[in-house]
């Protein structure tokens, strides 16, 4: 089954692009997408915090945020969109995945900036 | 009724919403929750189109490293309260519009006093918890919230329509950690400015709201896009999960 994955704010700069489709077995859920999206320690650490889900990343799928449905556990189908961004005008979450691409050596070629 | 000076002040947006439209606007009881970034061009914008009266309410005082984003204040103000310099300067923008400047620490024993008989609530906050004051009181007194929020180079907004959209909890239901975060003062101006618009266009009944919708503006690649949202039925602000 085909998935949409749309990322926003900074996790476009750290995932490195703004939408993705996958192809997810049928009866998988956001769970297993997100593990399957997450393929390095460090996107793991924005998303995960000791295998459970950031309370305060945001993550709707078809516009419902998943932590009202059944979070990780939440189920997927078919033709579903799915958005995750982190929390803007109030979290501490974006400072660490600048200070994470600045870190890696990578923010310049990710925010486009100049030497 | 609008006076003459009034209906030459106003001329080019009359065209558009037409007197009527207008003394919507001048009878139009607007609080602002937070005198920043967001509030420069919320507030500016606001007075400048004749809204009647405007309440604006921060704790804090002009700093230094505030001018960056936070054009209501200039050097000259520097350790004075925030809203009491909103005030002199919005007066000077229009002075047909009545500005209240209120010093004080929006609070949950505070809050329902403070947006009382006001007809529109702007979240021009920096911090979620405070956030969640203004939107249990829009929920409680049952009136619209104008959601927007700055951060580095990205913004995002949202109108929620007490009992039609979904509202913030619903949205963001966990607060995140507190923090001081990077940002970009031009940022400010365009979500403030898309928050003053939805006001506009909310007073005056014209154009389509951001009811439902996310708007998320990707500053860094200069694209805005709308994310469908829902209401959540047991949210605990709007919801079964408040009773």
């Amino acid at each position: 089954m085909k998935i949409k994955i749309k990322f926003f704010a900074t996790f476009r700069e750290l995932f490195q692009e703004e939408e993705r489709e996958i192809d997810l077995q049928s009866g998988s859920n956001m769970r297993d997408l997100l593990n399957l999206l997450c393929d390095s320690s460090k996107l793991r650490e924005q998303v995960f915090d000791d295998g459970k889900l950031r309370p305060y990343l945001n993550i709707l799928k078809n516009g419902q945020n998943i932590h009202h449905l059944k979070g990780l556990e939440t189920g997927l189908e078919e033709g579903d969109t799915v958005d995750i961004f982190p929390p803007i005008g109030g979290g501490g979450l974006f400072f660490s995945v600048f200070s994470l691409l600045r870190l890696s050596g990578s923010s310049k070629s990710a925010f486009g900036l100049r030497n | 009724m609008l006076s003459e000076r009034d209906a030459e002040r106003y001329e080019r947006q009359i065209r558009i919403f037409g007197k009527e439209g207008q003394e919507k606007l001048k009878n139009a009881r607007v609080f602002i929750g937070g005198a920043g970034g967001l509030c420069g061009a919320i507030s500016l914008y606001l007075a400048a189109a004749g809204i009647g009266r405007l309440r604006i309410v921060d704790r804090d005082t002009v700093q230094l490293s505030n001018l960056n984003r936070q054009i209501l204040y200039t050097d000259g103000d520097l350790g004075k309260g925030k809203p009491g310099c909103a005030r002199e300067r919005l007066k000077s923008v229009n002075p047909n519009t009545e500005v209240e400047a209120v010093t004080e620490t929006i609070s949950e024993q505070n809050i329902n006093d403070l947006v009382a008989s006001f007809d529109v609530i702007v979240d021009a906050m920096d911090n979620f918890p405070t956030r969640y004051l203004l939107n249990r009181a829009a929920q409680a007194q049952n009136i619209p919230l104008f959601h927007g929020a700055v951060e580095r180079f990205y913004g995002q907004a949202t109108t929620v329509i007490p009992g039609k959209t979904a509202c913030l909890r619903c949205i963001f239901p966990t607060a995140p950690p507190p923090s001081s975060f990077p940002i970009i003062g031009s940022f400010c101006g365009i979500i403030g400015s898309i928050q003053a618009a939805e006001v506009i266009k909310y007073i005056t009944g014209i154009g389509k709201l951001l009811e439902n919708k996310l708007l998320m503006l990707d500053g860094l690649n200069s694209t805005i896009e709308q994310i469908d949202v829902q209401k959540n039925r047991m949210c605990e602000d709007c919801g079964k999960g408040r009773y």
